[in-house]
This record gives structure tokens, C-alpha cells and sequence, in this order.
């Protein structure tokens, strides 16, 4: 059994899923399955972060570090991907009880995504990348159409059901050209195939080209973005934090991973390799994600649009892996954390400001809140901030690393768009703060009156601490970043 | 101590927590309606603040008993950031707090004071509708205050120095519905703003003094070697120390906080705010801050005698300015304000003479009775229903409604009058001995007496109008009384509108009103013994408690025997003179009195004068703030029109229609997206189809290595010399003889007939020159864009004498050049043209070409080759050969891309025989 420790947090998953599906059933929907599903979590994180600054496992057994990894890489992902999907059950916890929707389903399927999550971020192997990444997705799409009776909420997870098979079907045929070019599935053979040279180029780049294509849907970059603004309008908002914030992690995850592990060397420098691909990516991305933000009026839109742009900038990041491999690294796992942290806290605020029949998701509907509910105001305030990019929280510093190790891998035009981007990013996100505060309901409209729900409260709590605390001593996370990079390119 | 309960560094931590924690609780979590909540929490939290603080302060009596010459609580929390010094030294600003024997007392009066404050606030503010927001705000005071004194640096000093700037502001505004209670707020706020810019100037000249922000290590490097703070400032031409800029840099400060001359106009106005805040920031402690500062600071003060003059004379102006104006006033609070600002006149005129514990002697002091008298004033104008202020010609008689208001009022009188024997006495007597110690020293200085002699005339002045707003106040009969009632016809429950006096059945508060009272009023008598004055052996606590935090004049300690007592004497008696003379004249003028029988005496210009406070603020409005206002709406429209209209309002709707078009791709439909998807995937493998070149350039000593951007299954073909001569052989990585390491790479030879092109290469300097001028195949004119030597030789301005130079050089004729195989031919047409520094006339059969003939009579060709330094007119030019170096890329899939990079040799290569040559000296970007 004790060959299984260092996998302990995945199982902790596993039979916390399973448990839960017995206990709704034995209690008859009368268990705090939220308060449950969190403590799963948090425990999860917890073992997680005990491992992180632990020393390293020895003797592993080879069946478990060919195909999922014990690096302290893996175990920073373990940490945000557990830490967000906590945030996103308790958000859970409040929303659904609210608006009459709670079934005990829900829970087993955050705990089961969330384990695909870290499969994927841990994985090694084609193979168990693709395992991770269908867990995850199957869990999500369910998650996303979850409001049966909404035929919103249907289309949006129809839509993000077929696309998703599309990016998967293009992702596996990517990983099949190249096992056919080196005849490996693992991720550090694969690397040493192509950099001994004995690899069919063709089928490499090809392969490369349509692996970047898959992963590219997952992390929502430009041009393969499109289901991002249906599914997160169309999902309910505890779904949308929990897509924002592990989705997004865990396929951030493994695009490094496998990219500086399976395509280093002559791949990842000069004008032909990734980086330079993932430049344009990246540039397209963020741009594309701000402007379309501006234009929306649904608050629950532009977040989907702002994940696009930080999409964009995290995409800089793992392009400046291939030059700057500690720091660039470190500034994505860092920027991850920040953005989890940042964004579960703008999407809880949402929910917490809504309440039964009354759901807040347009700005016109935080009119004037800010003043009428301080609390509901400063989490807000706290929390866009933070996305915005404002020193000193979380965001700031995600920012900050990020383009600092951009600039240092002589991305410097590159950097200029990005700030230049971020600023219309400030745009939109002060547009929430002026409904907040300056603003009065419309006569006759409905004011929005928050729920009340210590789940809830507990979420923006937990999730403000961190965004305030990664800003006023973000050395302590880059510290930790910086270890978990260091497990990845030794 | 094993036996505590907590230590006494987290002790210290909950003392800044606490109030933080009370001002979120009320701020963000309880509502209006949560006034029970509100009531226990808010004085609940700061009260546990100041047990703390005595838990701390009788650890600091212990370890000062037990021989510690420095008693002191540190508690390091973490670094904050860190500032990189020119130089690479790394300067720490730390989140530390310190309780030392200075802060320990001063924290004691925040939250001691501040706890009794928060009481009475319960009473008096009983009926306001956002009961939370003020206690909210009073919380978020006292930690912002305890933070300013607990810091152990400048920069964490500052956070609290701005905080107690900012909840002044929030509470002065705090009825901010009226309009004149909001510009209040904010004239507080401009004000201190002023100030806090000369903080931030000090902070920075004692980091340059002393290397450091933390108070400890500057005021160690102040006493022990005084040479980094008396040496110059490092501006050439300024004979000023370094310590006297930094000092008036931060008492710049101190008067926007302490209410000084000439920044002292906005703490009369700050009394729109409710009373308790008055009571508690604008008398008892946010004003003393600066005060404070001083005295953390006084070894690096006392560095600078000129600054200390200055403050000395500022202290005393602003003492005298303000007791004069107190005079003549109607309202309670207004003479309790100017009251206020007099007295921080005095504290700072203490350390002016050099006397800061004195100085800081009366901030403990005057903490007690002018809270006392504020919270006394208070409660008068709460038994009256008075709102805003008290005109105290419709007061009177108050001794028979409101008792315990009235013991304790006459007790803070006393003590702030300085009579014999009560707490305001004894400070005010050490300020004076200050004072008159410098004026009778060994070099008797004019500003000692100066001091002297202003400070007992405003001791005077303020026991005459403290005791003409007692008599006034409480003694003769009250007259809003019935009286007025009846011909008012009032219902008795009038809010007391001032017109028509206040309610005619004054009620006395209730506990939370009497309590802080009395427990202030027994402050003011007593705590002056603490200090008696040593110079009769008395027992001074005071002096040698104060004696490790802050510095001492040489022969002023508290342990030095004082020889001459001429100056003991001296302050004694004028401070007993003053103080008797003013009650007594008051008791005369105003006892039982009802009419002002004392100002009508006074010219009626003086008095006018005087009542408007000497129109400073009238002053300020013509000199100061009407340019201010008339620059500012200039700004303003050209902000509107240009800024907003023109520059934003275009970048704001370039973003939006963007922003529209990119969601228009946004269909809903999924035939859209896949579209977009296969797009997308199409894109990405053409991408990885096609190959792409790049090429860069680097200099190994003598050698030009030309790098190649390496590529999966790239294969490459350099061409050193871009000349298209050499075999296009594509080579992979590692192929062949070569090998290439991490990037393929090629190392050229150049010779003379490599150079592809020349060029000039511009060596003077001048704005409007360019670098460098490309020659072409054909004859052209040297000419520079926007330099038109012909015409700029008309009115050389004195900036453009190279127009002037070059048309003596030129004789208004047109230089020509073109270029040739080996270099560049250059025809003056008549100018001056030297080559190596030495005049070169051109040879009239110098053209090969015969089509130049008619040119060629005129002036013949100079023929250049790469290296050669021409002259025309004064400039410079020399003579560079231009390489384009080539790479051709080609992939996997049989695609090519080529780049090249231009290499500008710096010397001449040699002709192909000889051995060949390297240097390069620019390169610029590949010309794809």
C-alpha cells in the first residue's frame, strides 16, 4: 500500500466520489454534500501541499511514474486544481440550494473532473494525458448542462460536447503521428526519439502541430475559443468558476509539460519551433479575448471573454518556457495560482449577489450594489482587481512574472502587446466597479439582492485571503512555484 | 515570564490588529441597524488594544528596572519589499513594529484615550443613522495611528501617516451631506497633502544620510558619527547640510499634520466633523503626530541648528496666532480649535529650542485636558441639542445642568491655563525653561528670547480666553433658558436652530458621557506630576523614562546638574504670572457677565481683524488658490476637448467597434465554430509546413559568426556575402565536416571585394543629423531631411550653427556622391572638403565618366575608399563597407525561406590576396 503514497491525493478523490454517491443515496438528499465535497478537497490539497515541501518520494514503482509523474510539478497542480474546485463546491453549495437545484450528482461530478484535472497535470504518458483529459471533459459537460429544464444551458453543453470531440479526435490523431514517428507514448522517450534524430520530421511537426490544435481547445486560445463564451453564460456560475479555474489549470498543465518534456532541444528555440507558434497563439488570443470583452453586457460573458485574454498571457509564458525555462515556468504556475484565486472570487461575488429567481449576471443588474451591500461590494472590488492586474493583489504579480520572464526571453514587442491588451482589459473590469458604485438600478428594474449562504461567504473568504496574500508576500508563492518548476526541467 | 497568557511581541501584534479587525467588522459586516453589535465590538476591541498596551507597558517598567538602558518590544513581521540602491546594496523595508519608551506611552494615550472616546461616542452619537460607518471609521483611525507611532521605519510610519490622513478626512466629512462639512474634509485633506510630499522628500534624504529607513539605525548613525549628516547636500552649489534639508523637508510635514503656520487653516475647519473626533484626532492625538515624529527623529534634528531655528519660530508664530484669534471667538469648539493649534505651537516651538521632551511632555499632557474639554464641550452642546458648534453668548449657567461636565471642564481649564500645581503647569513651565535656557545660554541667541517672550505672552492669551469661555459657558444663567421659549414660542424639543437659541431645558448625559469625563478630568489634574521639575530635585519620572528614545540638548539631560538657575526662575514665574493673570482677568471681564463687555473695547478693525482670523485663509484664496483655479480650468478644457474628447473618446471607440467585429464570428451556430476550429488547425499546420529563416549576427574577437534560428529537419545554405556566387548547398545539423553545436552556424571571410554596398557614416553630433547616409549607384546630392543648409544659413539660430558652417563649406553649391566598386565618389562642386584631416582640392580629370563632364569643369571627383575620414564644412563623415549576409532555409516538406542580416564593416577588409579581416561594427535587423 505504501507504494500508492505518493498518489494518495488522487485517491483521496476517487473514494471521496464514491462515498458521497453512497451517502446521497443513504441519506436521502438530507447530507452537507458541499461541506463534504470541500473537506475532500481541502484534504486533498493538503496532503498535496504537505508532499510539496517534503522531501522527494524514492522507490516509486515504474507503473505508476511511467504514466503519471510524482514531481512536486504535479503536486503545486494537485494543490490549485483541489484549492479551485473546493472554491467551486461551496460556491456550489450556496448557488444551487438557491435556486432549487441542488442534487447530489453534482458533487460526485467536481470530484471526479477534479481528478481527471490532476491526472492530466501529472501525466507522463499520451495515453494517460488523453485518460485525464476525457474524465475531465465527460464530468464537465455534464456539469455545464446540468439545469435540464434550460434550454440555454442544454445548447451551451451540446455545443461544448461536439467541438469537444472535435479538439479530442484532432488532439488523438496528433498523438498518433507521433507515436508513428518515434514509437513512444511517453513524454521523455518521445523527447529522446526526436532529439537522437531517428524521428520522421514530418510526422513530428504534423503531430506537434495538431497537439498544440487539441490542448489549444482546452485552454480556449483564438481560434479555437468559441464554445468558451456559450458554455460559461450557459452554465450555472458555480460550473463557470469551476471551468475558469480547473479547466483551465490542468490544461495549462500539461501543454507545458508535455512541450518542454517531449519537444525540447532544437524544438523549442528559433523561428520553427513552439515557442515561436505559441507567439502568435498567444497575441491573437489576447487580443481577441479583451476587445470582444469590451462589447459585452453580461458580466458572466466578459468573464468568459477575460479568460480568453489571460488564456492569452499565460500562452506568452509557455512561449518564453522555451528560452527562459525556471522563470517562465515558475511565472505560469504562479500567474495559474493567482488567476484560480483571482477569478473564483469574481465569479462568487456574482452568485452571492444574486438570490432565488432573481439571478445576477448583467452589469445593469449590479447597479448601485456596492453601496446598498458593502461586502458584496468589496469582494468585487478585491477580486477585479486582482484581474485587472492591480498591485497588490494576486493578479498583479501573475502579470508581472509572466512579462518579466517574456522580456528576459526577448519577447519584447510581444510584452508591449500584452500590456498594451491588459490595459483594455482595465476597461471592462472597472465597468463592474462604476455599476457598482456609481450607478443606480434602472426604475422598475429588479434589484438584485444577495443570498445569504455562509458556503458562499466562506468561499470569497478563503478565496480573498489568497488573492490579498499572494499580493503582499508573493515571494512565498514564487518560492513554491519556482520548486515545482525545478521538479519539471530539473 | 512563562506565566503570561500571550507574549509580548503577539501582544504588541493584536494592539495594531484589533482596531483593523473592528473596522472591518463594523465597516463591511454589521449594518446601521446593528447598533448592538456596533456598540460593544467597536470600544469593545480597542479597549482590549489598551490592556494590551499596559500588559506591554509594565513589561517596558520591568525591563527598565531591571538596568535596560533601551527598553524594547520588536516584533519583525516580514519584509515587505525590498528598494535596489544605485550601487546594488538592496534597502529592506520591513513590516516591524517597535515599543519602545517613546511609542509605548504614546500608544498608551491612542488607545487609552481612544477607548474613553469610543464610550462617550456611544452616548453622543446614540442617533445617528450610520452609527456603524463612524465606529468603523474611529477603529480604522486608532489602527492607522497606532500603526504611524508602533512602526519601526519610515515607509510602514507612512502607511499609518497617510491612514490618520485619510480617516481625518472620512470623519471631518462624515455629515457629508452638507456641503460645508465635505469641503472641509477636503481642505483637511489638501492641506496635509502638502505636508505629506515634504515626509516623503525627508524619508528620501535620510535613506541618502543614513542608508536605512529604520528609525533606530538612523538615529544611532545620528548620535555617534555625524559626518554622513552635517556633510553637503549632493546638489553643486548648494552650502546646505544634508540634515537641515531632510529637516525641513519633514517639518514640512509636521505642519500640514500639527497644524502649523502656514498650513495650519485647516484644523478650525476640521471641527465640522462630531465632536468625539475632534476630541480624539484633532486634539488628542492625530495632530501630535507630527510632534511625534519630531521627537523620533530629535537626534538627527538636533543636527541641523538652522532648521531647529525655523521650527522654533514657527512654533511660536503659530502659537501666538492662534490664541490671539481665540480671543475674540464666538463657538466653543472654534476656541477650542484655535486653542489646539496654539498649544501645538507651543510643542513645537519646545522642539525648536531643543527641548523635545518637554515637547512631547506636553502632547502627553494636552492629551488629557483638551480631550477633556472637547468631550465637555460636547456634552454641553448635547444637553442643548446643539449641532455643529455652540455660540456661547446663548449659553450660560450650564454649572446647575450638566455637573460633572462642569468639575471637569473648570479642572481642564486649569490645567491648559497652566495654574500652579495642575498638568498643563508643568509641561508648559519645561517648554518655557526650554526657551529660556537657549536664551540665557552661553551664546544668548535672539531666538530663545524670542520664544521666550511669545510663548508667555500666548500663555497668557490662553488662560484669559479658556477662562472667558469657562465664565461665559457655565457661570451667570443660561440664556436660551424658558424665557426665550415663551417669546419664541419654541416647542422645547427645537434642535436648536441658532437663530433662536438652544433647547431651554438642557439634560445632562448620560454614563457613557460622564464617565470618560471624570476619568479625563482626574488625567489633567494629575498626570503633570509624573514630570516635576528637576532642577528642584524633585522626582522627574518623565525625563529619565524619555531619556533612551529621545535626544537632549548637551547639559540638558535629565541627570545633568543644572549650575545656572536664572532660567529656571525666569520660566517659572512668567508661566505663574500668565497663568494668574489671565484667570484673573478673565474672572473680572466674564465672571457672571451675559455681554461681551471685553472686545468692544478693542478697535473694531483689530477686531474684525482678529475674528476673521486675521483673513489668512482670505489670503491664501487671492494668492494662491484663484491662480491654482484659473490654471485648472484651462487644464480641465483641454482635458475635455483634447484628452477626452480627441485621444480617449477616439481609443474608446476604436476599442468598441473592434470589440463589436470580434463578436461577430461569435455566430451561436456550430457549423461557425467548427469552421473556426478546422481554420484554425488548417493555419497551424501550414505553419509547421513552411519553414522560417532567421538569421543574427555576432562578433567573436576578430571574427563574424553568423547564426542561423535552428529548426526541426531544416536544412541551410549561407551565403557570407549575399552575392548569390556562392553554391546554394543546403547542409542540415550537423551534417558534413561542421560541427555546428546548439545553433547552425557559418564563420565568413570578407575581402575587399565582399563589400555589396557603402555607405557614410555620420561621426558628428548633431540633433538633426542622421546616423548614417546610404549611397546609391547614381550621382545624388548630400542632402539631409529637414537640414537645409542653404536656407538655414540665412538666420543661423545659435542652436543651428552647423547650417551656418556648412554653407561657408558648401558656397551654396550641391555636394555630390555615388557609389563605386571599391567605395565612394564624392564631387564637392567648390566646398571645403578635407580627407584624413587634410584639405583635399579635387582633380579636375578625377571623373571616369565622360557623361560628367560639364561637372567635372566645375569640380572634379575625390574618390573614397572604406575607412577614410572626409570632413565638408564641420561634419564628419567616414567611409563604412555594407555586407549582406544570407541564409537560405529549406524543410522537411521541401519549402525555402531566406533572411539576410547587413554587417557594416568597420575597417577595410584586404584585397583577396591578402589575409583576411573581420570586424564588424553594427548590424541591423534581417531585411526579410
Amino acid at each position: 500500500m505504501m507504494e500508492l503514497l505518493p498518489v494518495a491525493s488522487l485517491l483521496m478523490l476517487v473514494s471521496a466520489g464514491l462515498a458521497i454517491m453512497l451517502l446521497d443515496v443513504f441519506t436521502k438528499g438530507r447530507a452537507e454534500l458541499p461541506f463534504v465535497t470541500t473537506i475532500a478537497l481541502l484534504a486533498a490539497a493538503a496532503i498535496s501541499a504537505a508532499a510539496l515541501f517534503a522531501p522527494a518520494p524514492t522507490d516509486v514503482p515504474a507503473f505508476i511514474t511511467d504514466y503519471l509523474s510524482v514531481d512536486k510539478y504535479g503536486l503545486f497542480f494537485d494543490v490549485v486544481i483541489a484549492l479551485g474546485a473546493a472554491l467551486a463546491s461551496l460556491l456550489a453549495g450556496g448557488y444551487l440550494r438557491e435556486h432549487g437545484l441542488e442534487r447530489g450528482e453534482y458533487y460526485v461530478l467536481i470530484l471526479f473532473s477534479a481528478l481527471g484535472a490532476m491526472v492530466m497535470a501529472r501525466a507522463v504518458d499520451l495515453l494517460t494525458l488523453f485518460v485525464g483529459l476525457e474524465t475531465l471533459s465527460l464530468g464537465v459537460y455534464s456539469l455545464v448542462g446540468y439545469r435540464r429544464t434550460s434550454a440555454r444551458a442544454t445548447e451551451a453543453a451540446v455545443k461544448y460536447f461536439l467541438l469537444g470531440s472535435f479538439a479530442s479526435a484532432i488532439f488523438l490523431f496528433g498523438a498518433a503521428l507521433i507515436y508513428g514517428a518515434t514509437g513512444h507514448t511517453g513524454f521523455r522517450s518521445i523527447g529522446e526519439v526526436i532529439a537522437a534524430g531517428h524521428a520522421p520530421v514530418m510526422l513530428v511537426l504534423l503531430g506537434l502541430a495538431m497537439l498544440v490544435a487539441g490542448l489549444g481547445f482546452k485552454v480556449s486560445a483564438v481560434p479555437f475559443h468559441m464554445w468558451t463564451p456559450d458554455a460559461y453564460e450557459g452554465a450555472p456560475t458555480s460550473t463557470t468558476a469551476f471551468m475558469s479555474v480547473v479547466v483551465k489549470s490542468a490544461a495549462f498543465a500539461v501543454f507545458l509539460r508535455l512541450l518542454a518534456v517531449g519537444f525540447g532541444d532544437e524544438l523549442s528555440r528559433g523561428a520553427g519551433g513552439w515557442p515561436a507558434l505559441l507567439t502568435i497563439l498567444a497575441a491573437v488570443t489576447m487580443v481577441y479575448g479583451n476587445l470582444a470583452a469590451v462589447a459585452q453586457s453580461s458580466v458572466k460573458r466578459m468573464l468568459a471573454y477575460s479568460s480568453i485574454a489571460h488564456a492569452g498571457y499565460l500562452l506568452l509564458g509557455l512561449a518564453a518556457v522555451g528560452t527562459k525555462p525556471a522563470e517562465a515556468t515558475s511565472a505560469v504556475l504562479y500567474y495559474l495560482a493567482a488567476y484560480t484565486v483571482s477569478n473564483a472570487l469574481v465569479l462568487g461575488a456574482l452568485i452571492w449577489s444574486g438570490s432565488h429567481g432573481k439571478e445576477a449576471t448583467s452589469y445593469a443588474d449590479l447597479a448601485g450594489l456596492g453601496r446598498r451591500h458593502p461586502a458584496v461590494g468589496a469582494a468585487f472590488l478585491v477580486g477585479v482587481l486582482s484581474l485587472m492586474g492591480f498591485p497588490p493583489t494576486a493578479g498583479f504579480f501573475g502579470k508581472w512574472y509572466v512579462f518579466s520572464a517574456a522580456v528576459q526571453a526577448d519577447m519584447v514587442g510581444m510584452t508591449i502587446l500584452a500590456v498594451l491588451s491588459s490595459a483594455v482589459g482595465a476597461f471592462y473590469y472597472l465597468k463592474v466597479l462604476v455599476y457598482l458604485y456609481m450607478k443606480s438600478p434602472e426604475e422598475g428594474a429588479p434589484v438584485a439582492v444577495p443570498m445569504k449562504s455562509s458556503y458562499v461567504v466562506f468561499a470569497l473568504v478563503l478565496a480573498a485571503y489568497f488573492v490579498m496574500k499572494m499580493g503582499l508576500t508573493p515571494a512565498r508563492y514564487l518560492d513554491a512555484a519556482l520548486a515545482a518548476a525545478s521538479g519539471l526541467i530539473g | 515570564m512563562s506565566g503570561d497568557l500571550i507574549s509580548h511581541e503577539s501582544a504588541l501584534l493584536l494592539i495594531v490588529v484589533l482596531p483593523i479587525l473592528g473596522a472591518l467588522i463594523n465597516g463591511l459586516w454589521l449594518r446601521a441597524e446593528d447598533k448592538k453589535y456596533v456598540s460593544v465590538i467597536a470600544p469593545g476591541l480597542v479597549g482590549l488594544a489598551f490592556l494590551l498596551a499596559v500588559f506591554n507597558f509594565i513589561h517596558l517598567l520591568g525591563l527598565k528596572a531591571a538596568g535596560s538602558e533601551d527598553p524594547r518590544i520588536t516584533l519583525h513581521l516580514y519584509e515587505w519589499f525590498s528598494l535596489q540602491l544605485p550601487g546594488g546594496a538592496e534597502l529592506p523595508v520591513n513590516v516591524t513594529f517597535a515599543m519602545d519608551s517613546l511609542s509605548g506611552l504614546m500608544t498608551l494615550v491612542v488607545t487609552g484615550i481612544g477607548t474613553l472616546i469610543h464610550i462617550y461616542s456611544l452616548g453622543y452619537m446614540s442617533e445617528e443613522k450610520s452609527y456603524n460607518r463612524f465606529f468603523a471609521y474611529l477603529n480604522l483611525f486608532t489602527a492607522s495611528m497606532l500603526i504611524l507611532v508602533l512602526a519601526s521605519n519610515l515607509p510602514l510610519m507612512f502607511v499609518g501617516w497617510e491612514g490618520v490622513g485619510l480617516c481625518s478626512y472620512l470623519l471631518i466629512g462624515f455629515w457629508f451631506e452638507n456641503k460645508t462639512y465635505a469641503a472641509a474634509g477636503r481642505k483637511a485633506f489638501v492641506a496635509n497633502r502638502v505636508g505629506d510630499l515634504g515626509v516623503i522628500m525627508g524619508m528620501f534624504c535620510l535613506v541618502l544620510a543614513a542608508g536605512s529607513f529604520e528609525f533606530e539605525s538612523i538615529n544611532a548613525l545620528a548620535s555617534n558619527s555625524a559626518g554622513s549628516f552635517v556633510r553637503s547636500f549632493p546638489i553643486e552649489g548648494l552650502q546646505v547640510s544634508l540634515a537641515t534639508v531632510a529637516c525641513l523637508f519633514l517639518f514640512l510635514g509636521v505642519t500640514g499634520k500639527s497644524a502649523q503656520v502656514p498650513l495650519y487653516i485647516w484644523l478650525p475647519d476640521a471641527m465640522a466633523g462630531p465632536t468625539p473626533v475632534s476630541a480624539l484626532i484633532h486634539a488628542a492625538t492625530m495632530v501630535t503626530a507630527g510632534v511625534y515624529l519630531m521627537c523620533r527623529l530629535s537626534p538627527v534634528f538636533l543636527h541641523s541648528p538652522f532648521a531647529m531655528g525655523v521650527i522654533a519660530v514657527v512654533g511660536t508664530v503659530t502659537a501666538l496666532l492662534a490664541a490671539s484669534i481665540a480671543v475674540v471667538q464666538h463657538e466653543m469648539k472654534k476656541i477650542l480649535a484655535y486653542s489646539t493649534v496654539s498649544q501645538l505651537g507651543f510643542m513645537v516651538a519646545a522642539c525648536g529650542v531643543g527641548a523635545f521632551s518637554a515637547g512631547f511632555f506636553h502632547v502627553f499632557t494636552h492629551a488629557f485636558f483638551k480631550a477633556c474639554l472637547f468631550l465637555g464641550a460636547g456634552s454641553v452642546m448635547h444637553a442643548v441639542h446643539a449641532h455643529g458648534d455652540a455660540d456661547i453668548f446663548k449659553l450660560g449657567g450650564m454649572k446647575k445642568y450638566v455637573k460633572i461636565t462642569h468639575w471637569t471642564f473648570l479642572l481642564s481649564c486649569l490645567a491648559i491655563a497652566g495654574f500652579p500645581g495642575f498638568s498643563g503647569f508643568f509641561s508648559k513651565d519645561e517648554i518655557l525653561y526650554g526657551a529660556a535656557a537657549q536664551a540665557l545660554g552661553e551664546h544668548g541667541s535672539v531666538v530663545g528670547w524670542f520664544v521666550l517672550v511669545g510663548l508667555s505672552l500666548a500663555a497668557f492669551m490662553t488662560a484669559f480666553y479658556m477662562f472667558r469661555l469657562y465664565f461665559l459657558t457655565f457661570t451667570g444663567t443660561y440664556r436660551s433658558g424658558a424665557h426665550g421659549d415663551d417669546e419664541h414660542g419654541h416647542d422645547s424639543h427645537g434642535h436648536g436652530h441658532d437663530d433662536h437659541g438652544y433647547d431651554p431645558h438642557p439634560h445632562d448625559g448620560g454614563w457613557e458621557i460622564n464617565l470618560p469625563l471624570a476619568v479625563l478630568g482626574a488625567g489633567a489634574v494629575c498626570v503633570g506630576w509624573l514630570g516635576l521639575p528637576h532642577a528642584f530635585h524633585l522626582p522627574n519620572w518623565w525625563g529619565g523614562w524619555m531619556e533612551a528614545s529621545i535626544a537632549y540638548l548637551p547639559g540638558h539631560g535629565p541627570h545633568d546638574e543644572i549650575e545656572n538657575m536664572m532660567p529656571v526662575y525666569l520660566a517659572m514665574g512668567l508661566g505663574t504670572i500668565a497663568a494668574l493673570g489671565g484667570i484673573g482677568l478673565a474672572y473680572v471681564l466674564y465672571n457672571d457677565k451675559e455681554e461681551d463687555t471685553f472686545t468692544t473695547k478693542i478697535p473694531k478693525g483689530l477686531f474684525n481683524l482678529m475674528f476673521d482670523k486675521w483673513r489668512v485663509d482670505e489670503l491664501y484664496g487671492a494668492t494662491i488658490l484663484r491662480p491654482i483655479r484659473a490654471l485648472a480650468r484651462i487644464v480641465g478644457n483641454v482635458d475635455q476637448t483634447f484628452v477626452d474628447g480627441i485621444l480617449a473618446g477616439l481609443t474608446a471607440r476604436v476599442v468598441s467597434v473592434s470589440g463589436w467585429l470580434a463578436t461577430r464570428v461569435q455566430t451561436g451556430s456550430v457549423h461557425a465554430y467548427g469552421f473556426g476550429m478546422t481554420l484554425g488547425v488548417l493555419g497551424l499546420l501550414w505553419w509547421a509546413v513552411n519553414p522560417h529563416a532567421e538569421l543574427t549576427v555576432e562578433v567573436v574577437g576578430e571574427q563574424v559568426v553568423l547564426h542561423a534560428a535552428p529548426g526541426m529537419g531544416y536544412t541551410y545554405a549561407f551565403d557570407g556575402n549575399g552575392n548569390n556566387h556562392s553554391q546554394r548547398q543546403f547542409v542540415s545539423h550537423g551534417e558534413g565536416d561542421r560541427d555546428w553545436g546548439s545553433s547552425p552556424d557559418f564563420e565568413p571571410h570578407y575581402f575587399a571585394e565582399d563589400c555589396n554596398r557603402f555607405l557614410l557614416s555620420v561621426e558628428t553630433e548633431h540633433p538633426r543629423l542622421p546616423e548614417r547616409v546610404d549611397v546609391g549607384e547614381g550621382w545624388q546630392v548630400l542632402d539631409f531631411p529637414g537640414l537645409d543648409w542653404r536656407t538655414d544659413s540665412v538666420a543661423p539660430a545659435e542652436d543651428e550653427r552647423l547650417g551656418f558652417l556648412w554653407s561657408l563649406a558648401g558656397r551654396e553649391q550641391d555636394v555630390l556622391i555615388r557609389r563605386t566598386q571599391d567605395g565612394i565618389d564624392l564631387r564637392p562642386n567648390g566646398a571645403d572638403v578635407a580627407v584624413d584631416g587634410q584639405v583635399v582640392l579635387a582633380q579636375a580629370d578625377g571623373d571616369a565618366d565622360g557623361e560628367h563632364d560639364a561637372h567635372a569643369a566645375s569640380g572634379g571627383v575625390i574618390h573614397l575608399t572604406v575607412g577614410q575620414t572626409v570632413t565638408i564644412g564641420h561634419v564628419d563623415f567616414v567611409v563604412r563597407g555594407v555586407i549582406d549576409a544570407t541564409v537560405h532555409v529549406r524543410s522537411a516538406f521541401g519549402g525555402e525561406d531566406t533572411a539576410t542580416v547587413e554587417i557594416v564593416l568597420e575597417s577595410a577588409p584586404p584585397p583577396s590576396q591578402g589575409e583576411p579581416t573581420h570586424a564588424a561594427l553594427t548590424i541591423r535587423e534581417p531585411a526579410r
